[in-house]
């Protein structure tokens, strides 16, 4: 899975859980600012991704996730080599 | 006197007294309806739910904390004095760690919409973290789920549709 498919799965994820178009995502959009997640969101949004992807994002990954980017760089770097740059 | 309809809608009548209205014409309160909403959401959980009572211990013990994370109210009629409401509940937007609760309340006697509300409920360890809708609670929750589709709201339906349901 590149990191365009990966994308394409979060995208999916966030417009399901956040009721937000598709269009309105990119990577360097604030999850909380501007998509509108509170923190019921973020902690189902993490639930959908350990399911969609095997990934269990950790405390620490929580608190540095600012912008869709961000869950990618995590999700690059723990699923190698599952996902190519 | 509460009971659980077999068309999976929960029902609670409850009559008006003096001390729910304002100083103004008897009207009831606003934010009587939404002590109206907790009325009925426990007694939801006592009827509905075998068992509750196991559920209330764990949160005594500080395992599981249910939340009430946010709320919507829409008054459409005013409710009086002397008045019996009838307070429908249906369940809605199951996820993981929340569910909604929708709301009607109707005049028993004329059958006049007073009101339509809603929360979400959602549950943690007393921690700051998310857990599980608990699974006793669970099986209640999907047998109460309502259809959107049927149901009749004024202005709720506007948020559901905001929410992409």
């Amino acid at each position: 899975m590149d990191r365009t498919e990966l994308y394409d799965k979060l995208a999916g994820i966030l417009v399901d859980q956040l009721s937000v178009k598709k269009e309105s995502i990119t990577e360097t959009s604030l999850i909380v600012g501007d998509l509108g997640a509170d923190s019921l969101d973020m902690a189902e949004i993490a639930m959908k991704i350990k399911d969609a992807l095997d990934y269990d994002l950790t405390d620490e990954d929580m608190k540095r996730i600012q912008t869709v980017g961000d869950v990618l760089d995590i999700l690059q770097k723990n699923l190698e080599p599952k996902v190519r740059a | 006197m509460a009971m659980a309809t077999s068309n999976k809608t929960f029902v609670l009548e409850h009559k008006i007294y003096l001390n729910e209205t304002n100083a103004v014409g008897g009207v009831a309160y606003f934010s009587n309806y939404i002590k109206w909403q907790g009325m009925a959401r426990e007694e939801y959980f006592i009827v509905t739910v075998p068992v509750w009572q196991e559920i209330v211990k764990e949160v005594s013990y500080g395992k599981v904390n249910m939340i009430t994370v946010e709320e919507h109210s829409h008054f459409i009629q005013h409710a009086y004095f002397g008045d019996t409401i009838v307070i429908s509940l249906q369940t809605a937007n199951i996820r993981t760690f929340s569910f909604d609760m929708i709301f009607f309340m109707t005049n028993k006697t004329t059958n006049q919409l007073l009101y339509e509300g809603l929360q979400r409920l959602a549950f943690d360890d007393f921690k700051g973290r998310f857990v599980p809708i608990p699974p006793a609670m669970l099986e209640s929750v999907k047998d109460y789920k309502a259809d959107l589709s049927v149901l009749k709201f004024t202005k709720l339906k506007q948020y559901f549709n905001s929410q992409g349901f």
